[in-house]
Formats: structure tokens, sequence, C-alpha cells
């Protein structure tokens, strides 16, 4: 939906960058980022679709050969986490239809990433504008393979974005043990240095994810 | 050579002072630290001169015609394809999109549409808010630098047009457009009138629910380039990207940060004028531009990269040459 914070969170994951400002998406907009998996290089090429309902009609069709997805929604406005379903529906319809599994994970704020968040503008702390700052990430892996969700070392970790990358290599191992047909998706509850204006507990995201995945 | 043209032409510099650039152009957009200053004061340093000169000629025009008003006729479309003065920007465009009169019929209007909700108001407040500190952050008059800060302006035209035309209500990009549009005809209500001109008469169906003149747009432009320059339409099938992909910001948009925002004006003069046909013209035309750059594009995210970079390209900022070339 519209302001969970998808371009910021790319932005972060390529340019490794809190951006303040970010600007809204119309359209689709891309980001690349080299990652490396097990010793071998693999070009992410991450499409960031604009998060407004008609938008949709000029993105859907590009849905089709993804990898993966990541679904995004904002933990202090609960409407955008009861839209999951709809862009679950359209990510099944589009993509490969049996293969899309979840499962969930939880990252949690540390000390570190808490003192990096307060040295961020206070203007951007406002009400008005809405903080991306990506803390707490709930993740899902791929779930097929029998194996519980990977844990992730939180506490040595010094920005969310971090863990992000983890998280997609963390996919992409699971992803290449398997047939190599699995569409990965992933939930991401962002904004979650907003703890306290929460409106989506982890537990229901979690059992969202268990539901369908 | 920059600075001669500056002094000469001084009350037509805007922000620059004896040569030197400010960080902040005269629409009130921060430059951005890689700002090409270079590139720009040789571009205004022949611009300068070329609005002195429409100036004068449009000098004449209102002169001659109506003091009040300004008709629409041959001279007037070529001139508007030659360049609005800033001067007497709101004024043409407000006269001859129609909104004058729109406005004139139409008394209280504007403001019951603000005084009273309606059914999907909070659907509609919910979308404005969210883009609302999104629009122009880079810009003095909506990042809270300024006393007369013009968010509260924006949301109430955002609002009352939702609630006017209940079939698009807000949609992204609309931002961006209102915004555009209170820095020229920096008066709210008449910008709401030409924003509803804009949006229900020049552009119809680019903007609701269905998006359907976009996608329309997106299947003649490539019906075009296929005729016009069949080698880049190949680039483009080979690397599997549509023109919606690439170009659809740029019509949602109507060219706002997509081109430099001399070049977005140039065309909006003509839009105003002549309608919806001059974004073809100008997408065409910044097509034809880069066609050589295109040509040697392997797959989609290089075709994306390269149009990218059309914001500071220098023949894209050249916008009386790049209009020139429109036509």
């Amino acid at each position: 939906d519209m302001g969970v914070g998808k371009s910021c969170l790319l932005h972060q994951f390529t340019e490794k960058k809190f951006m303040a400002d970010c600007p809204h998406t119309i359209g689709v907009e891309f980001g690349t980022r080299i990652i490396e998996v097990s010793g071998q290089k693999i070009k992410l090429q991450i499409w960031d679709t604009a998060g407004q309902e008609r938008f949709r009609a000029v993105t859907r069709s590009y849905y089709r050969g993804a990898a993966g997805a990541l679904m995004v929604y904002d933990i202090t406005r609960r409407s955008t986490y009861n839209h999951l379903s709809s862009w679950l529906t359209d990510a099944r319809n589009l993509t490969n239809p049996n293969t899309v599994k979840f499962s969930i994970n939880k990252y949690t704020i540390t000390g570190e990433q808490y003192r990096v968040m307060k040295e961020i503008p206070a203007v951007i702390w406002s009400h008005m504008v809405p903080v991306q700052v990506v803390a707490e990430l709930t993740v899902s892996t791929v779930g097929n393979t029998g194996t519980s969700p990977v844990p992730l070392e939180s506490s040595t970790r010094t920005a969310g974005v971090l863990s992000l990358e983890d998280i997609l290599s963390l996919g992409k191992t699971d992803n290449s043990s398997d047939s190599g047909e699995e569409d990965v998706i992933f939930l991401i509850g962002n904004k979650g240095d907003l703890d306290a204006q929460r409106d989506v507990t982890y537990e229901e995201a979690k059992q969202f994810a268990d539901e369908n995945g | 050579m920059a600075n001669k043209e500056v002094q000469k032409n001084g009350k037509f510099a805007g922000s620059s002072t004896l040569g030197k650039l400010s960080k902040i152009d005269p629409h009130g957009f921060e430059r951005s630290d890689n700002f090409d200053y270079v590139s720009y004061e040789i571009f205004e340093s022949e611009y300068l001169g070329v609005l002195a000169h429409r100036a004068k000629r449009w000098n004449q025009i209102i002169k001659d015609g109506d003091k009040k008003t300004i008709h629409s006729n041959g001279k007037v479309k070529r001139f508007c394809r030659k360049g609005i003065p800033d001067c007497y920007r709101a004024k043409t465009w407000m006269n001859l999109s129609g909104a004058t009169k729109r406005m004139e019929n139409s008394l209280d209007v504007y403001e019951k549409l603000l005084e009273t909700g309606c059914s999907n108001d909070v659907e509609l407040i919910e979308a404005i808010k969210t883009d609302l500190n999104r629009t122009f952050p880079e810009n003095i008059y909506f990042n809270g630098k300024m006393t007369d800060d013009k968010r509260q302006s924006l949301y109430n035209i955002l609002l009352a047009y939702g609630r006017r035309s209940p079939a698009i209500g807000y949609c992204q990009g609309i931002n961006f457009v209102a915004a555009l549009i209170l820095l020229v005809v920096k008066d709210e209500e008449k910008s709401f009138w030409l924003l509803s001109t804009l949006l229900d008469h020049i552009l119809p169906q680019y903007y609701t629910k269905s998006m359907l003149s976009l996608r329309v747009e997106m299947e003649v432009l490539k019906e075009l380039v296929s005729s016009k320059y069949p080698l880049c339409q190949e680039v483009m099938e080979r690397a599997q990207a549509p023109w919606m992909i690439v170009a659809s910001k740029w019509i949602i948009c109507l060219f706002i940060d997509v081109f430099p925002i001399e070049t977005v004006l140039r065309i909006w003069d003509c839009m105003f004028v002549e309608g919806s046909k001059i974004l073809l013209r100008a997408t065409l035309c910044v097509i034809k531009q880069n066609e050589t750059k295109l040509l040697l594009c392997k797959d989609m995210p290089e075709i994306v990269k390269l149009f990218e970079s059309i914001k500071t390209d220098t023949t894209v900022l050249e916008c009386h040459h790049f209009m020139q070339k429109c036509f």
C-alpha cells in the first residue's frame, strides 16, 4: 500500500543509507545489487512498484518471471496489513501459484539500532512524516525444505537493513537447494521504530504468514 | 559571457546574481549537491536572451489584445510553443485552458467543496496525507522552510478535487501536478480550477481507477515508435521492456521529476492550449534524442537507467531547442 516504505527499504538495501525524503514511486522503479551467496555472486534485480491500488493496472502484468516478492505493510496502519491478502492473491495469480511458501521470522530492534535511529534529524520524527527505518522486519523464508526459520544474529547487527540482505540470501540458499522453481515471498512489517503506535502485532502477522504458506 | 547576459537581463535572472547561481532555483527547488552548475550557466546565458525577447513579444500581445483575457488564435498558439514568460504564465494558462471561465461561472463552489464532506472522505484524506510530505520535499515552499508554506493549500486543492471528481479521487502524481500549478499560479482557488480543468477536460481518463487513457497512450506510443524509430522498438521488444515501465511516469507526472523544471513548464505552456498530444510529442522527441544510446542497451535495467538520466541531460535542459525539435 501507499507509504508503507517500499522505496525506502529498497534504497536502504541498494545504497545502505536511510533516505529521509523518500519520494513516492510512480509506476515502477528499479534497484539492483550484487550479493554473494555461498561464494557465488548473484545480481538481484528488484522492482519497486507504486503502492496505490490503481497502479496495479500498470504494474501487475510485469510480475511474471519474478523469483520472489516482498510484501510490505506498515505496522502502525492496520489497513495496510488488511490489504495483504489481495496483494498475495495478485502475486499468486501472476507468478507460480503452487510453489509460494511462507514462513516467518522476527528481527528485533537492538540498542545499537536505536542509537543510530536517534541520530536521524528530529524533523523526520514528527508525526506527519512517515519514518521509514527498517528496525523490525517480520520476515518469511521458504518453508518447504522442512527447516525451521533460521535465527538471525540480531544482537550483532547495527542496522536492520543488513538483516534484509541476510534474509534475502537465506531465501536464495533455500531456494537453490530446492527444485529451483520456488518463488519466495517475504512479509515485511515496516516502521518498527514506531513500535509505540503499533497497530498490527507480530503474532498476527506470523499467523497470516503461517496460514498462507 | 554568463555574467554579461545576467546583468543585461537582470530582471529575468531569477535567483542568479552576477552569474553565480543560487542553491535555490526561481521556483523554490533546492539544487542537489551534484547539480551541474557549469552546464546550467551555459544554458541560462543563452536562455535569458530568449526569455527577454519573448517577454518583449508577449508585451505586444497583451497590449494588442484585451487586457483581461487572452484569446487563443494561431499567433497565440505559436507564441505558447515558443514559451510564455513567467509573468504572464499563470494568466495565460488560466485563460487559454478555460479555467478562468469555469471559476467565474462557479462562485462559492470551491469553498463549499472544502466545507462539505463526501462518502469516501476517510480513504481520500488518508491517501492525500500520505503523500503530502512527499510532494516536492526539495522545494522550500513545501518543506517547511518558508512561512508561506504551501502544503495546506495543496491539501485543500487535492481534497476539493477528490470530492468533486469521485471517479478519480486522489491518484498519486496529481499531487505533483497540483503543487507545480500552485507554484506558478500561486492563488489556491485559481490553482484548483486549473487542476480541475486539466484533469477533467484536457486529460480525461488519465487518472481514473482503470487509467484507461494512460494505457491507450502507451499503446499509441508503441505504434508510433515502431513506425518512426523501428530500431528503438526492436530494442525494447528484445529487452521485453514495455513502454509502460519506462514512460508511464512521464505521462502521469506530466514530466515533473522527469525533465528539468524549465522544460516541464515549456511543455505545459503548449499543453494548456493544444491538449494532450504534446505529451506524446515530447516523449517521442526524447526517445529520438536518445536513439543512439538506446540501441546500445542490452536489457531492461540499462534502458531504465538511460531514461532516468534524462533529468540531467543537457539536450533536455536546453528547453528552447528541445521544444523546437518537438514540432
